[in-house]
C-alpha cells in the first residue's frame, strides 16, 4: 500500500527533546505505543524519555524496515493470488541479511538498543538484541567475554579461585 | 547524552530478567560459567529457566576414544551438579544431547526424574548410544509437559512405559520407536490435548492408527510391517515422507493440507498407497514422486479417485515433465486449481529416451480452466522440455494465468 497523506502522522520526542515524525503504522510497531494510542486514539505526541535520540533513530529504522518489508510481502500476494515460495524465501533472507547489517554495532550500543526495546516491547528487535547478545558470549572464555563487554571484575582472585574451585565441573575443558 | 554513566560496564546493568534471557540463550555449561565474570554474575545462572546439556561441549572428535569414560564422568558430574542448583520454581525446558555411539551411562534416568522435579514445558532428550535406558514411568505420568521429544537414535534400548497421563502435551516426537497398538493407545488415551505427533524413523507394527483431536500428523522414514490405516478426522495437516509402507487414508474431513509420497518400492498394479481417496477434501496438495514407476502407481490411483473439489495449490515434485498424461489427470481431477507447481527433477541417470513431442500426445481433454491463476515450473535442466511443457499447458488449457519458471541448479553430490 503507498503511504497515503491521509496515514496518521505521530511525533515520537526523545529523551535529549528530539522529535520523531513516523506513520501510525510504524509507531504500533512498538507495543507500549500501541497500547497508548488504543487507550487514548487522539494522541499524536509522545514523549520517550527513556530513549535518546541516536537509539530512537535505530529503533525507528528498525520498525521502518520491517513495516515496509510485511507491505512489501502483502502486496506480492495480493497481486499473484498466493505467495510464491522463493520470492518469499528471498525476501526472508533479505530481511534476516538486514538485520544482521543492522546488528553491527558496538556493545554499548546494543545494550541501549536492548534496554530500548525492552522499554518500547518491539519484540522482534528485543529477539534480535538479545541474541546478538548471546552470540558475543558464545564460545568465549569468561576472561574473553569480560574484554568483549568491558565487565568490571569486582571479585579479587582469591574469590574467583574459590567459586572456581566450588563449582569445579563448570569449568572442565574438552581438550 | 551517551556517557553519563560513570564506567564501561553497561551489560551488567541491564535488569536481571534481560541478562537470564540472555543467558537462556546459551547452552547449559556457557551458562554456568558466567558466574565468574564479576559478582553481579555470580548466581544470575541458577535463574534460568532453561537447561541444554550438550556432550559436545565435553567431548569433541579429536579427542581420543579410549578417554571417553572419562568425559563421560565429567560429563556426568556437571549434569548432576547443575540439577541441584536451581533457584527458578519451575523449569520452561529441559534439554539433553547425549552422543557418540562408544560410551555407556546409566545416569540418563536420573536426569530425567530430575527434570521433572522442576515440571518442565518442554523436554526434548536426543540420545545416540548403545545403551538401554529405563524411562521413568513418570515420564509419561507429567502434567506440565507441553511439548516432548524422544529421539533415540542408534541402538538404544528402551522399556515401553507403562502408563500414560500427560493432560497438556500438545506437541510429541518420537524418533527410533517401535510404534504399536499398546503404544497408540496410550497416547490417544493419555494425551487429551495432543495436537501435533511426529514419528521419525519409527518401526509401525500398529494396523490403525486413529484419533479425533490430533490435528498434525507428521511420518517419516518409517519401517512397517502391515498395511496401515490412518482414520483422523480432526486432522488438518499430514505428511508422509517416506520410501517404505503401506497407507490407506480414511476419514480425513479435516484435511486441508497434505505431502504425501509415491515410491515405486513395490510393483505395480499392486497399489501402495490407498492414499488419494482420503485427501478429496484438501486445499493444498503436495506429491512427491520418488522412483520410475511411482508415476504408474500415482495416476492409477488418480483414475480411480473423485475430484478434488477444494483443491486450490498442487505442487508436483519429481521427474514428470514430459507426462503430460499425468498433468492432464490432475487438471481434469481438480476443478477449481488456483496454482499448479511442477517442481521436476532430473532422473539420475538420464534415461535414454528422445522427449516426446506435442503431437504425440493422446489426451483429447477440453478443460475449461477459470481458476488457475498461476502455474510455477521449477526445473534444474533442459530449457527445451520446459518450453514444450509451456506449449502444451497452452494448447490444453483455455486460460492460464501467469507462469513463472525457475531454473534451480541442483547441489552437486
Amino acid at each position: 500500500m503507498a503511504r497515503s497523506s491521509t496515514e496518521n502522522m505521530i511525533t515520537l520526542m526523545s529523551s535529549d527533546g528530539e522529535e520523531f515524525m513516523v506513520t501510525e503504522k510504524v509507531a504500533r510497531e512498538c507495543t507500549t505505543i500501541r497500547n497508548m494510542l488504543e487507550d487514548d486514539c487522539v494522541i499524536t505526541n509522545i514523549p520517550l524519555p527513556n530513549v535518546t535520540s541516536d537509539i530512537l533513530s535505530m529503533v525507528i529504522e528498525y520498525c521502518m524496515e520491517h513495516v515496509a518489508a510485511a507491505e512489501k510481502a502483502a502486496a506480492e500476494t495480493a497481486e499473484k493470488g498466493s505467495s510464491s515460495a522463493p520470492a518469499a524465501a528471498k525476501a526472508n533472507k533479505d530481511l534476516e541479511e538486514w538485520d544482521k547489517a543492522f546488528m553491527n554495532v558496538d556493545v554499548y550500543t546494543l545494550c541501549d538498543l536492548i534496554l530500548a526495546a525492552n522499554y518500547l516491547n518491539v519484540s522482534g528487535l528485543l529477539d534480535l538484541t538479545i541474541q546478538t547478545a548471546a552470540n558475543l558470549i558464545k564460545g568465549k572464555s569468561p576472561e574473553q567475554i569480560r574484554k568483549t563487554f568491558h565487565i568490571q571484575n569486582d571479585l579479587s582472585l582469591e574469590e574467583e579461585e574459590k567459586i572456581r574451585s566450588q563449582t569445579p565441573w563448570a569449568f572442565e575443558k574438552s581438550e | 547524552m551517551k556517557n553519563v554513566k560513570m564506567h564501561n560496564d553497561w551489560i551488567s546493568d541491564l535488569h536481571d530478567s534481560l541478562l537470564i534471557h540472555i543467558l537462556s540463550l546459551l547452552k547449559t555449561k556457557q551458562a554456568v560459567q558466567t558466574c565468574v565474570l564479576s559478582k553481579r554474575w555470580r548466581n544470575l545462572w541458577t535463574y534460568i529457566p532453561r537447561r541444554y546439556f550438550d556432550f559436545a561441549d565435553f567431548f569433541s572428535d579429536d579427542v581420543d576414544y579410549d578417554d571417553i569414560k572419562e568425559y563421560d564422568m565429567k560429563f556426568e558430574r556437571f549434569v548432576t551438579a547443575v540439577l541441584q542448583k536451581q533457584d527458578t520454581p519451575v523449569l520452561d525446558s529441559f534439554k539433553l544431547v547425549y552422543d557418540n555411539r562408544d560410551g555407556e551411562s546409566n545416569a540418563i534416568t536420573e536426569w530425567i526424574l530430575c527434570a521433572l522435579n522442576w515440571k518442565p514445558r518442554i523436554l526434548d532428550i536426543y540420545v545416540d548410544r548403545y545403551l538401554m535406558i529405563d524411562l521413568p514411568d513418570l515420564l509419561f505420568d507429567c502434567k506440565s509437559l507441553e511439548k516432548m521429544t524422544l529421539q533415540f537414535e542408534g541402538f538404544v534400548y528402551y522399556k515401553p512405559f507403562k502408563t500414560g497421563n500427560l493432560p497438556s502435551l500438545k506437541k510429541l516426537e518420537l524418533s527410533n520407536w517401535k510404534i504399536d497398538d499398546y503404544l497408540i493407545n496410550i497416547l490417544m488415551s493419555g494425551c487429551p490435548v495432543l495436537e501435533d505427533l511426529t514419528l521419525s524413523g519409527c518401526t509401525v507394527v500398529t494396523h490403525i492408527i486413529s484419533s479425533n483431536k490430533l490435528k498434525h500428523l507428521f511420518i517419516d522414514d518409517f519401517y512397517f510391517r502391515e498395511r496401515i490405516t490412518i482414520s483422523i478426522p480432526s486432522l488438518s495437516s499430514l505428511v508422509i515422507h517416506s520410501e517404505k509402507g503401506r497407507i490407506s487414508l480414511m476419514n480425513m474431513s479435516s484435511l486441508v493440507m497434505a505431502r504425501v509420497m509415491f515410491f515405486s518400492y513395490f510393483t505395480f498394479p499392486n497399489p501402495v498407497h490407498d492414499i488419494l481417496k482420503g485427501l478429496s477434501d484438501v486445499t493444498n496438495l503436495e506429491i512427491i514422486l520418488s522412483g520410475g514407476i511411482a508415476k504408474a502407481i500415482l495416476k492409477h490411483e488418480l483414475s480411480n479417485c473423485a475430484t478434488f473439489k477444494n483443491l486450490k495449490s498442487l505442487h508436483v515434485d519429481g521427474y514428470m515433465i514430459e507426462d503430460f498424461h499425468l498433468i492432464a489427470l490432475f487438471l481434469q481431477h481438480t476443478p477449481n486449481l488456483e496454482k499448479l507447481t511442477l517442481r521436476h527433477r532430473e532422473p539420475h541417470p538420464l534415461p535414454d529416451v528422445k522427449p516426446r513431442t506435442s503431437k504425440n500426445f493422446p489426451m483429447k481433454i477440453t478443460i475449461k480452466r477459470k481458476h488457475l491463476q498461476l502455474v510455477e515450473i521449477i526445473y534444474e535442466a533442459n530449457h527445451e522440455r520446459v518450453y514444450q511443457l509451456v506449449k502444451i499447458l497452452h494448447i490444453y488449457l483455455k486460460s492460464i494465468g501467469k507462469i513463472y519458471m525457475h531454473l534451480e541448479i541442483p547441489l552437486a553430490l
